[in-house]
């Protein structure tokens, strides 16, 4: 599903953000991305979408040669997978399920389905009561919630996740976890980048660990940190 | 774009006008504003190149004929005359004609002509008018020739003076028209600029969950262009009552004044308006989220 050859990103500013990095993300896996703050894991993500290009290497992502990718290929691209972020990146002038329904009408959605599959992905997240709220009115899980729901609402192959805890207590942040693994469960590939030590032990999926833009270590039921 | 991708546009720039009525009130005033002067001076250039074409259309040659020629030669000679390219209109001004004027001239000092009336040394003349005006010279070089003409006069100094005066105030309104018409431009695609620059939450969204760059600059293209449109009725109907005045104090105590009469000017002014106000405004969106669409 995603696969990386040989990949590294050298900023204009000369920052090396990734060397030589490959890694095979297969259809239907959890990966975690471990590592330092810096290490290369929020660029790691952005390739997938293609927010950035390598300088060199190659990209695969659903069946896309992301090197190549023509312009206007791009949003096709972008309809196989959902993003998170640890901002959540919610429109705060607009309801929940305004939020939610938004990325279905931009892709031109008929407006039967955009009401019935937004319910549909509230009720999933548990946000169902909540659907005329505006993002201010909600607490930072329910906001993180609403932007995974904004996410998955299309039935992305993909899903991605760029600290999707960060700025949360541990307890929401389990809940947000327990949802990402609700998706992955339903067939969709998760790749999330943390730094949430705990979720990851307790989660026993594989972990790539990134230090300075490489890859250190990829075990198939992984720990936060190295060793036994 | 689909159906449904006009109808969320549509429905996008709606909202975003209700949202922002601030910055839609700004860019709506501004292209009123901008396109007001614009059309201001387009009005004040086209009756000041009126103006110029009336006093220029007034510029004749004055031909005489040699003394003693009789009727039937003279009927040929204005045939002639007419005959030669760019006379647009001879006339013909017998000797007697000729005195009579200069007795209107002279008015209570017509004592003067006591010594002349019994024996009319005037001679016969032909006013000869010229189009485009700026060939007189041309044609006085030829007329000069034809048998029978005792001499070609026009005010050489005078025309070459309104000539460089109207062709100055032909240069000097053109010259206006475009740098109110740059400036107009200019400052809209900064003010639509800020509104899409405070959009741009939206944008990053609507790039992140695959919308084509045709469905993103939708809202922004419509709202442009409701916005232009607007700013542009508004501009128009100021513009039409401003004119119409001053046309109605300008002849009644300037008449001498040859104004452009509001009909049909004002409504091709008005249409012309509306155009440009809806094409600042689609035009000024298009550019600005240029930026922005970059990937």
């Amino acid at each position: 599903m995603i696969q990386f050859f040989g990949v590294s990103k050298l900023y204009p500013n000369k920052v090396c953000a990734l060397s030589d990095v490959s890694l095979r993300v297969s259809k239907g896996e959890f990966v975690f991305l471990v590592g330092p703050s810096g290490s290369g894991k929020s660029t790691l993500i952005k390739m997938i979408y293609h927010e950035e290009a390598p300088t060199e290497g190659d990209i695969l992502v659903a069946g896309w040669n992301l090197a190549k990718i023509r312009r206007r290929d791009i949003p096709l691209l972008r309809r196989n997978m959902g993003v998170v972020f640890q901002d959540f990146r919610l429109l705060p002038d607009r309801t929940v399920f305004e939020n939610v329904a938004f990325a279905l009408k931009v892709i031109e959605t008929p407006r039967r389905e955009v009401r019935r599959r937004t319910m549909a992905v509230l009720d999933l997240v548990g946000l169902r009561e909540r659907v005329g709220h505006y993002p201010p009115q909600l607490s930072g899980g329910e906001q993180q919630r609403v932007a995974l729901a904004r996410a998955i609402v299309n039935n992305p192959p993909i899903v991605l996740a760029d600290e999707p805890t960060g700025n949360l207590d541990p307890e929401t942040s389990t809940g947000i976890f327990r949802l990402l693994e609700e998706v992955n469960f339903r067939g969709a590939t998760v790749v999330v980048a943390t730094h949430a030590k705990s979720v990851v032990d307790r989660m026993r999926k594989r972990v790539v660990a990134i230090e300075q833009g490489k890859v250190t270590r990829d075990e198939s039921r992984g720990a936060y940190d190295n060793g036994p | 774009m689909g159906l449904e991708g006009f109808s969320f546009a549509l429905h996008e720039a709606l909202l975003s006008i209700r949202r922002n009525t601030l910055m839609s009130l700004v860019a709506t005033s501004t292209v009123a504003v901008c396109l007001f002067f614009l059309a201001g001076v387009s009005l004040l250039s086209v009756n000041m190149d009126h103006m110029a074409g009336t006093f220029e259309s007034h510029v004749h040659l004055r031909v005489y004929v040699v003394q003693g020629t009789d009727q039937k030669v003279i009927k040929e000679l204005e045939a002639k005359i007419d005959e030669v390219e760019f006379v647009d209109k001879v006339t013909y001004v017998s000797k007697e004609a000729a005195l009579e004027r200069m007795r209107k001239q002279f008015g209570d000092q017509k004592d003067l002509l006591a010594g002349i009336e019994s024996t009319n040394p005037l001679p016969d003349s032909f006013e000869v008018r010229v189009d485009p005006p700026q060939k007189i010279k041309d044609v006085a070089l030829v007329v000069e020739k034809i048998k029978g003409v005792e001499k070609v006069q026009f005010r050489q100094e005078i025309v070459d003076k309104l000539f460089s005066l109207t062709a100055a105030v032909r240069g000097f309104g053109i010259a206006l028209v475009i740098v109110m018409g740059s400036g107009a431009l200019f400052i809209m695609s900064n003010t639509i600029r800020i509104t899409v620059f405070s959009r741009r939450r939206e944008v990053g969204i609507m790039k992140l969950v695959g919308a084509t760059d045709s469905l993103i600059r939708g809202p922004f293209l419509i709202e442009g262009l409701i916005l232009g449109f607007v700013g542009s009725v508004v501009a128009a109907v100021a513009i039409f009552a401003l004119y119409t005045w001053l046309f109605g104090v300008v002849t009644s105590n300037l008449p001498f004044l040859p104004l452009l009469t509001p009909q049909p000017l004002l409504v091709e002014v008005a249409m012309a308006l509306l155009a440009a106000g809806a094409f600042i405004g689609g035009a000024g969106s298009t550019v600005s989220l240029r930026r922005y669409l970059r990937v």
